[in-house]
């Protein structure tokens, strides 16, 4: 499980990490600021990375200030 | 706070990622971020030669002993050669990188777009030289490049000319115009050849403009837009207003979740950066700290208002030591004050969290301001020297501010004071977390 802090844009955060194709993410809920992700690999550090770069390489990611982080 | 979270996604986020992600924007960021190892060993050298000539010179008197000696000498001259290799020439070495950068946001060959960018910004560059000889008579010399072209000065030159020679270089790579080789050639000898006539026509171009601008107004191309552009632009940049609508556009863009730095890139480091490397300019050249050109630097704002990251949150987290009564709060605060010490503050932004968190918007607008306004009054005043040194952004707090002013015992301490008063209004924040908390406790 990972959790992706974003305060804005959750819907786009939320639609950008369910495409990634690496691995598969699958939204489980929020609290607050805080998107819950599960994830189908036992490599936390590597999905984190990947969902971080994802968001990033998009206009609006790009501008975002977002934390990731292993739930 | 919902609906203008609502408002912020649907009118203002859209802007803020078009200009983030503006390729012209992102390519002078990324080749300001790419020239730092230089930018780096170049304030690396100044500094050691604050404390190897200038401090021993100003407490001993010039010409003392330990300055005079053999080894000491030999370092101040080696670092003199640093400083000669890296600020010295910073605008070479920036438009190598712009002009790379914008060629591969162009899509086309990035090494042949930094060479030819290079190329082009010397070939605006004059090319003979003014001195003075021991009589007083005037001697001009052809075949020499005066260094304050590529220094800081040349800056905005480089910006200016990179931009324009890598565009027309790149859209007619991407137009075609280019000799073509049969499959068989070898990649870089291909790649080499593809840029022959678009880097052609982009130098021409340029040599051409200040040919002409040279031959109008009797000035280089790169005096005119130090005069005409540059330094207005900078002074601009120097009045307490400008000042304040930058701290305040970032503190903002920060709460709502915007990387605030990341968007105002472009004036931070386009122009507060080139500030600070025309103060280091000025420095070396001779210039006493009280008398250099810019009072309010990139390297200011790290120095007395973002000690911790953006917010001053370092003092946020000595005040939630102090203050609070909240266990999670001060789980988060121990967890956030390693990296918190080495200016990196998401764990603590997000851990809080201070975003869209209303009980801390006071604070995380008003601290900066106010630790503005205390600092720039200093500077002004000549209570410290202005920042004149690029520093590692990770460079603890108050240390920051006595390196980035070449060892100024003052400007440790109000970095300090700036710190006591930053925790002083965080923590009556945290008192007014601390109550919150317990009125819920009670409710429930």
């Amino acid at each position: 499980m990972i959790i992706i802090s974003c305060p804005i844009k959750q819907d786009f955060v939320i639609e950008t990490v369910e495409a990634i194709d690496t691995f598969q993410y699958k939204y489980e809920g929020k609290n607050g600021i805080n998107l819950s992700f599960s994830v189908n690999t036992e490599d936390i550090e590597d999905a984190i990375k990947v969902a971080k770069a994802a968001i990033k390489s998009t206009e609006v990611g790009a501008v975002l200030y977002f934390q990731v982080k292993a739930a | 706070m919902k609906s203008f979270t609502n408002w912020m996604e649907q009118h203002f986020v859209p802007v803020a990622a078009k200009i983030g992600s503006q390729k012209h924007l992102v390519a002078i960021r990324d080749a300001f971020i790419a020239i730092m190892p230089v930018t780096m060993a170049g304030a690396v050298a100044t500094l050691l030669n604050v404390f190897f000539r200038d401090l021993p010179n100003e407490w001993w008197g010039l010409e003392n002993s330990f300055v005079s000696s053999d080894i000491v000498s030999g370092i101040i001259g080696v670092n003199g050669n640093v400083w000669w290799g890296t600020l010295a020439i910073i605008s070479l070495v920036f438009i190598f990188a712009l002009g790379y950068y914008i060629a591969k946001a162009y899509k086309a060959p990035a090494l042949a777009g930094g060479v030819i960018a290079v190329a082009a910004f010397i070939a605006v560059t004059p090319q003979a030289i003014t001195v003075v000889s021991e009589a007083g008579e005037e001697i001009g010399a052809w075949g020499h490049i005066n260094y304050t072209y590529l220094n800081s000065s040349g800056l905005f030159t480089a910006l200016i000319v990179g931009l324009l020679a890598s565009i027309v270089y790149s859209k007619l790579i991407n137009a075609n115009i280019t000799i073509k080789l049969p499959d068989s050639v070898p990649p870089a000898v291909s790649k080499a050849f593809t840029a022959i006539i678009p880097g052609l026509i982009s130098i021409y171009l340029c040599a051409i403009i200040a040919y002409l601008i040279n031959l109008g107004t009797g000035k280089a191309i790169g005096d005119l837009i130090l005069e005409y552009i540059q330094q207005p632009f900078l002074s601009l940049s120097q009045g307490f207003g400008a000042v304040i609508i930058v701290i305040i556009a970032v503190q903002l863009f920060w709460f709502f979740g915007i990387h605030g730095t990341n968007v105002l890139a472009p004036v931070l480091d386009g122009v507060y950066l080139t500030a600070t490397n025309s103060n280091n300019a000025a420095y070396t050249a001779g210039t006493a700290v009280s008398e250099l050109p810019y009072l309010w630097t990139r390297g200011s704002f790290d120095a007395y208002v973002w000690m911790g990251g953006a917010g001053c949150t370092i003092a946020l987290i000595i005040a939630i030591f102090i203050f609070s009564k909240k266990d999670d709060a001060r789980a988060i605060a121990k967890l956030s004050a390693p990296m918190g010490a080495f200016n990196i503050n998401e764990p603590v932004m997000f851990g809080m969290p201070i975003v869209l968190n209303p009980i801390y918007f006071i604070p995380w607008m008003i601290v900066p301001v106010i630790l503005t306004i205390i600092a720039y009054a200093a500077t002004a005043m000549g209570v410290v020297p202005p920042v004149f040194t690029p520093v590692p952004w990770v460079m603890p707090p108050i240390i920051y501010a006595f390196l980035a002013t070449g060892g100024s015992i003052a400007a440790a301490i109000l970095a300090l004071i700036n710190l006591v008063i930053a925790v002083v209004i965080w923590g009556a924040f945290v008192l007014i977390g601390n109550k919150v908390e317990l009125e819920e406790a009670d409710a429930e």
